[in-house]
């Protein structure tokens, strides 16, 4: 248990001193705030197209962040410490899974509502929109660290846990932009609150069989 | 000074025959026998890509075996591995990392201040410097200094003397004795004669 909260909080702390989630918060803001320039003044098409927009550059911004879960420990033989521990390696793995859920994802999905003003969201929504982005935030973390810990060891890993991560988002982005989509037209609580639990039952299977496959992944890649 | 745990209640027995090992595909070494017991210390010599480090992971229970058989102790939090790698995070400062391990694999419950383990490998004076600008030899003592945090039983340290100066090697030394007298276990890899060991095992005498 005592590896389990020591390794929860160097990772927090790693991730707040390495500026990894201002680094992906600053992408999700460049990469929104890009998209008016390209489109030109239109605001219809603009809140038209914000719900895919918001989920496609999120989703992004956390792929960039993906390499750093097991790349430093691999590297500076932390992982085999983390063999030599009481401590199941799949335990291990939900905590660093945890953590960069904390550390990264959270304060990325917690900023992301500012960009909505960009893409002319009204004020009213914004705390729906938070809710819909924070429900699919957990899937994003441990689906994302399955892709990190099968691409682990491989050189530029970042770019080929992109690669494999993507296609499993691809639930996520459907039915959280969906959820946005009903939230900016206005329609009732009721018809969005659907996708919330959908988004978390995602979450919570990724959560189960993401350190499961991370611990797989990374063992045989040491074997 | 290391800590006051006795290992002898259980009888450790680490005893290798015809150990052989691959690594993809490549024949690393053959035909290894060694019996090692509580309080005995070994050194591992062979050439550059003899197969040092991977003996010593095999033994660590890090990689698999491809014939002969190893008896060893099961449990993993029996053993400290020492490898190339350091396992610092170089942004943090030395003393978070030795606090980040000693709970992590001691569960806190070393009953040495990290200060104190710190004054006692010589680095006791950058207890806050980030870890990044200490020179090579501080980071191994920094690295060994794990060994003083938990108090476990089996030692299987790869080139422990890298990086380390006269003082350096003399504290290791000494650790290793007291750790001995506790009737610990060390299994080392080394280039250097190292001043503890009680036996020699040479792996590949032969050029492949």
């Amino acid at each position: 248990m005592n590896s389990f909260i020591a390794l929860i909080r160097q990772d927090i702390a790693l991730a707040w001193r390495q500026n990894s989630a201002g680094l992906s918060i600053s992408f999700f803001m460049i990469a929104v705030a890009l998209i008016p320039f390209g489109l030109g003044p239109d605001l219809k098409l603009l809140r038209d197209i914000a719900p895919g927009l918001v989920w496609v550059a999120l989703l992004l911004a956390v792929l960039l962040s993906l390499e750093s879960i097991f790349q430093a420990d691999l590297e500076d033989g932390s992982f085999d410490q983390y063999l030599l521990s009481d401590t199941p390696l799949e335990i291990l793995m939900l905590a660093k899974g945890l953590a960069h859920w904390v550390g990264v994802v959270l304060p990325l999905v917690l900023t992301a509502p500012l960009a909505g003003l960009l893409l002319n969201i009204d004020t009213p929504s914004l705390l729906p929109v938070c809710l819909i982005l924070l429900a699919g935030s957990p899937a994003m973390s441990f689906l994302g660290m399955m892709g990190s810990a099968l691409a682990a060891g491989v050189s530029r890993s970042g770019l080929l846990a992109a690669l494999m991560v993507m296609p499993l988002y691809v639930p996520v982005l459907i039915f959280g932009s969906s959820a946005l989509s009903q939230i900016l037209k206005g329609a009732a609580t009721g018809d969005w609150i659907n996708a919330v639990f959908l988004l978390l039952s995602i979450g919570g299977a990724a959560l189960f069989f993401g350190p499961l496959v991370a611990a797989a992944g990374l063992r045989a890649f040491l074997k | 000074m290391i800590n006051t745990y006795n290992f002898s209640q259980s009888d450790i027995l680490i005893e290798g025959k015809s150990l052989t090992c691959h690594r993809s595909a490549r024949l690393v070494f053959a035909g290894l026998d060694f019996t090692m017991k509580s309080g005995m210390a070994m050194m591992v010599q062979g050439a550059n890509g003899a197969g040092k480090t991977t003996l010593l992971r095999v033994i660590a229970g890090l990689l698999p075996l491809s014939g002969g058989s190893l008896k060893r102790p099961e449990t993993a939090s029996l053993y400290h591995y020492l490898g190339h790698q350091n396992a610092l995070k170089k942004q943090k400062t030395v003393k978070e990392n030795l606090s980040f391990w000693a709970e992590f694999h001691g569960n806190g419950a070393s009953r040495i201040s990290t200060t104190d383990i710190l004054q006692a490998a010589g680095i006791g004076g950058l207890a806050d410097m980030k870890t990044a600008a200490l020179s090579s030899g501080q980071q191994r003592r920094l690295a060994l200094t794990r060994l003083m945090v938990a108090p476990r039983p089996i030692w299987l340290l790869d080139e422990p003397l890298t990086g380390l100066d006269d003082n350096g090697k003399d504290w290791l030394t000494d650790m290793a004795r007291a750790h001995l007298e506790q009737k610990g276990l060390i299994i080392a890899a080394s280039h250097e004669q190292l001043a503890f060991t009680t036996h020699d095992l040479k792996i590949g005498g032969s050029k492949r």
